[in-house]
């Protein structure tokens, strides 16, 4: 399987929790109190409530809906509230998919071989936003390159969510300035809209 | 999906409020169903102009789509003299009927879904309570409910122990009894109906009967409301979104223990309109 | 750590049942094994904690779609060599 870009570093701070796509299966995405960054199947296995609803108590994020406890650690369900005095066996727990971050992305990958790192993005680039466009990765390609965005080198990523919406990331120099990073994200807006009209 | 189970039962399709705003289109078991006229003499036709039986019951008006109905259950505390009646009008939920009742009839999820109200940790523990099918007139019931609640109705003051039972008399309803703060020797009726639009879209109709006769109306409804738009946003976020019948994917303990019984009953009469009835 | 032995009678012959009862003592870590008298009647063992025996049964009360438990019953057993692991007899 292909590592996924799904969102940046600086989007999903320590107690966050975020929903994100990955070759059409529902994930959700999480940090930890001390930085863990964990992805699983986005469905608590108790009763099939979404996990990107849950909450982040320390390292474990816990479900919306009866507020069952898994660990960042693997996904091993640590709590189970309506019987609080029980350890759950390790066997109870969420479908952990691969997850790792570099240059300030956040990759997501749902099996492969552990120890093959996500794709390292060109030196000297930082990101600039994730944000997604209801138009195809093919469509929104070939919108960006009509539109060339001259003041510095950007680099875009997709992540397929659905048939007609894709997920963005943008990335752009090291080097740009502040100003160059605004008319960058305006860029962003013109692409999107003239994408999806 | 067995739509000719479900056929043969009657659903809410109008309250009063509803009927009185004017003619209306509504859905029934995935087909459109109009309705007019008044709430003393209400009209539903099919889709075809065909018209369809109604009877008005629980101060909400009913109809079926099938040849051979079954009867429509009755709710006796409905009319004990005292009891005022409460209808709450709808909630809209995109989830399978079958799953709206099933969460109502779940404590477990009181302290994270209605947090400071009907529950609150670290007063999450289920004790064990009884679940049966009552044969006489085949419904589920769960007795010697009990749960922490620091707010338990809109006449409750404070936290109090509240003693809980609930009965499943239609696929599609389920009605609720519990501790009533100011007269502790009786208990408060609380009933959803659920007009299932489709197998994964459904109206909810809460309905009660209680012994409270200070609330204003308003803050009644407001309150079943707020509880109900709570539950919404657990019931469009479950997946898969029809209920299923086998637990191959889900890990029931002893506090889902009517769920179960729900899902075990639903089987056994094959009312599998809403339900996943196949492994998956 | 507890024993209990778990009853089930009812439309049983599928099967689904013993691999599907094998699948749940794994997901609740329970040791122990199913033995299946005839088409009505199975005999369940299960050894672990409390709650997750109480979980055992309340899955088995729905079964897999295609068995139908019309009775479960249970009871404790005093066995203390109940090997690791879920095993069909």
């Amino acid at each position: 399987m292909t590592w996924r870009p799904v969102g940046l570093t600086r989007d999903v701070p320590a107690g966050r929790v975020m929903r994100a796509w990955v070759d059409g299966q529902d994930a959700v995405v999480w940090r930890s109190t001390r930085g863990v960054l964990s992805a699983w199947d986005n469905r608590c296995p108790h009763r099939g409530m979404a996990l990107s609803h849950g909450f982040v108590r320390g390292e474990d994020l816990a479900c919306l809906y009866h507020g069952w406890h898994y660990g960042a650690e693997g996904g091993v369900c640590s709590l189970i509230p309506s019987h609080p005095d029980l350890t759950p066996p390790d066997t109870i727990k969420t479908r952990a998919f691969q997850s790792a971050e570099s240059d300030g992305v956040i990759w997501v990958r749902l099996e492969g071989s552990p120890d093959l790192a996500p794709p390292a993005i060109a030196p000297g680039l930082d990101p600039l936003r994730s944000f997604e466009i209801r138009a195809r990765e093919g469509d929104i390609a070939h919108g960006a390159a009509a539109k060339p965005f001259e003041p510095a080198i950007l680099s875009l990523l997709f992540n397929p969510i659905a048939h007609d919406r894709t997920l963005v990331t943008v990335l752009i120099d090291a080097q740009a300035t502040s100003d160059q990073r605004k008319l960058a994200s305006r860029w962003c807006e013109d692409v999107r809209r003239e994408v999806e009209a | 999906m067995s739509l000719a189970y479900a056929r043969n039962d009657w659903y809410v399709i109008a309250d009063r409020n509803s009927l009185e705003q004017g003619p209306r289109r509504t859905r029934l078991l995935g087909d459109e169903i109009h309705v007019s006229g008044s709430y003393a003499h209400p009209v539903i036709k099919d889709a075809s102009g065909r018209m369809l039986p109604t009877q008005i019951k629980f101060d909400h008006v009913w109809t079926t789509v099938g040849d051979r109905p079954r009867p429509l259950f009755d709710i006796p505390e409905g009319n004990e003299p005292g009891r005022r009646l409460v209808p709450c009008g709808m909630v809209r939920v995109k989830c399978s009927p079958l799953r709206a009742v099933e969460n109502f009839l779940d404590i477990a999820h009181f302290p994270f879904v209605h947090t400071d109200v009907l529950g609150a940790e670290p007063y999450t523990e289920v004790e064990p309570y009884k679940v049966e099918i009552r044969e006489q007139n085949d419904e589920v019931w769960a007795t010697k409910v009990k749960f922490f609640q620091p707010l338990a109705a809109k006449s409750a003051a404070g936290g109090i122990t509240t003693d809980y039972e609930y009965r499943v008399p239609a696929p599609t309803t389920a009605v609720l009894y519990k501790t009533c703060p100011p007269k502790p020797e009786a208990q408060d009726v609380i009933t959803i109906f659920v007009q299932p639009r489709s197998e994964t879209e459904c109206d909810v109709w809460p309905w009660m009967a209680l012994y409270d006769d200070d609330t204003p109306y308003a803050d009644l409804v407001q309150f079943q409301q707020m509880i109900f738009l709570q539950d919404r946003s657990i019931l469009e976020n479950q997946r898969p979104i029809k209920l299923p019948l086998d637990p191959r994917m889900e890990i029931p303990t002893r506090s889902d223990l009517t769920s179960v019984a729900y899902r075990r009953w639903l089987k056994k009469r094959g009312a599998f309109y809403g339900a996943l009835a196949e492994t998956l | 750590m507890e024993v209990r032995e778990i009853r089930l009678e009812g439309r049983l012959g599928s099967d689904s049942l013993p691999v599907w009862v094998r699948h749940r003592a794994g997901l609740l870590n329970l040791s122990g094994w199913l033995d299946r008298a005839d088409a009505e009647h199975a005999r369940i063992v299960v050894a672990g904690p409390g709650p997750m025996i109480e979980a055992m049964e309340v899955s088995c009360s729905l079964g897999p779609a295609d068995v139908m438990v019309e009775q479960i019953s249970s009871s404790p057993l005093w066995l203390d060599d109940i090997p690791q692991g879920f095993s069909i007899r």
